[in-house]
Parts: C-alpha cells; structure tokens; sequence
C-alpha cells in the first residue's frame, strides 16, 4: 500500500501528459481539479481512468470514473478500489 | 440555457487513441459503438458522439450544478445520418437536442433543451498558436467584440466570469445576462451564445 504522498505521485505521473496548466499543475494539491484547474481535455479524463487502472492493476468501473474530478477524489477512488482487490 | 463543444480533429487523432482497449466501453452506450464500429468513417462518428455527450453534459452542468461526469449514461441517437450539419438527440436525465456541424477540420456541436426553440449563435474561433493561455484570452475578446456589435455598447460593459463550479457567465451593463458556452481544443475555439435574458436585479 502507497502512503499518501506516493500516491499524490503516482497519479502527477499519470496526469502530467494531459495536463494544459503548467502552473497550476506545479501546485497540486487533493482539491485540485482536473478539468477547472488543470485545464485536462475531458475526453483525457477517460484515459487517466484507464492509466489507473493499469499502473494499480484494478477496475475503475463507470461508476467510479464519475467520481474522477479532482485529485483528492481520485485517491479515494483508487484506495477503495485497492482495499477491494485485498 | 446552451452548452457547446468543438473537437479539432488532427489533436483528438493525435492525442486521444479511442482503439485503446477499455476506452469506448467507459464513454459509448452498446447502441453508440454499434455505429461506430458500423460507420464508413468511424474516426468521425466517435468524436460526433463525443462532441453530442459534451455539449449535453455542459448544458445538464448549468442546469443541475452537478458536475458528476458519466459519458456512458448520456445517451445518443442520431436524427439523420452523419452529414455536413447533423441533428441529434440525447437523453442524460432529461431530453437534449444538438446541431453539429462537421468540416474535415473539426466538429462543433451546440446542445439546447428539446422542448425549446434553438435560438442560439455560435462562432468559430480558428487559432494561430497552442497555447491555452493565448486561447482564452483571444476566445473571450471576440465573445466582447461580438456582444459589443449586438447590443452596441461598449466592449468594457461586457463582462465574462466564471461561477463557482467553473460555468462561463456573460453580462452586458448591469441589467442584461446572456447564456454563454465555450469550447476550445486544439487549434479551434468556439462559443455559443443564447438569447438574452433580463436579470433578476
């Protein structure tokens, strides 16, 4: 299991190539959005779902992809998903 | 209200691989990949679908404030098949009509309520670099220079904000607001503009 931070890196590592504010990006936190703050192409968000779930080896179903919209929800979203998995 | 979107399609090409395994079955209903994997052009019927979804999902956005963002629950049906210009409808808790209009440069699509009438004006706004930064700030001069030439007031009376969770507003003066969407990828922006409302103040 990933602490905290290392998931925050984890997922800037996933996020970094769709990203369009680089500033903002410089500055992520959990209530950075992906789409108001990063400025991420919402046709991207897809694909980060489906990095996630190939860099954690878990199923990010419809359900939980529309939970997706910031960083911090994101965690949870792949927290959940991981204690499931164990 | 209105929602809008454009897809400049050499980016979306380029940046956005919908062959990806897992890709179609997150954002397209069993009916919606049946005609892409059925379409002579299937590049061009998934960002059709896509751009439908998107300017739908603007529009619930407004009118909602629910930012939950669940392609697969926004249903597509095309009214005719995919031409030049290209009448839809989609169903995302309530019913939606789209006017798209496809060139081999991009697709842009404006999403308004079914059961109304769809007065609305929508630009193309073709950019000259890709820097996002430069986009907004050129997307939004024209929305003024626009407004301006319609309501002949002067361009510093027209304000362009944003509310809290993200949705562009459009004011004129102090007494007159006018439904206002903005789209932008790639090398092409657009906006759409409803008719104007009185505001309440």
């Amino acid at each position: 299991m990933q602490t905290k931070d290392e998931l925050i890196t984890t997922l800037k590592k996933i996020v970094k190539p769709y990203v369009q504010d680089e500033q903002a990006f410089e500055h992520v936190t959990e209530q950075t959005d992906f789409i108001n703050d990063l400025k991420i192409n919402s046709a991207n968000l897809v694909d980060i779902a489906l990095d996630v779930e190939e860099e954690f080896d878990i199923v990010i179903d419809n359900e939980a992809m529309e939970q997706m919209l910031t960083v911090g929800s994101s965690m949870d979203v792949i927290n959940k998903k991981l204690a499931e998995k164990a | 209200m209105i929602g809008n979107d454009i897809v400049d399609l050499a980016l979306a090409k380029r940046e956005s691989n919908w062959r990806r395994r897992g890709y179609l079955d997150k954002i397209f209903t069993p009916h919606e990949q049946q005609l892409i994997h059925s379409a002579n052009d299937p590049d061009q019927l998934v960002w059709l679908l896509w751009s439908m979804k998107e300017s739908a999902y603007k529009l619930a956005v407004r009118r909602t404030g629910n930012r939950i963002f669940a392609p697969s629950k926004i249903g597509c049906h095309l009214s005719e098949p995919a031409s030049e210009t290209v009448t839809g409808d989609v169903f995302y808790h309530e019913a939606y009509r789209t006017k798209s209009v496809m060139t081999p440069q991009y697709i842009s699509t404006v999403a308004f309520a079914a059961n109304a009438m769809p007065r609305y004006t929508q630009v193309i706004v073709p950019f000259g670099t890709t820097d996002y930064g430069t986009h907004q700030y050129q997307i939004r001069e024209q929305i003024r220079q626009h407004v301006s030439g319609l309501f002949d007031t002067p361009e510093q009376e027209i304000l362009i904000s944003k509310d809290s969770i993200g949705v562009p507003l459009l004011t004129v003066g102090n007494s007159v607001s006018i439904p206002l969407s903005i789209s932008h990828h790639g090398l092409y922006g657009a906006f759409a503009i409803g008719p104007s409302l009185l505001s309440k103040n």
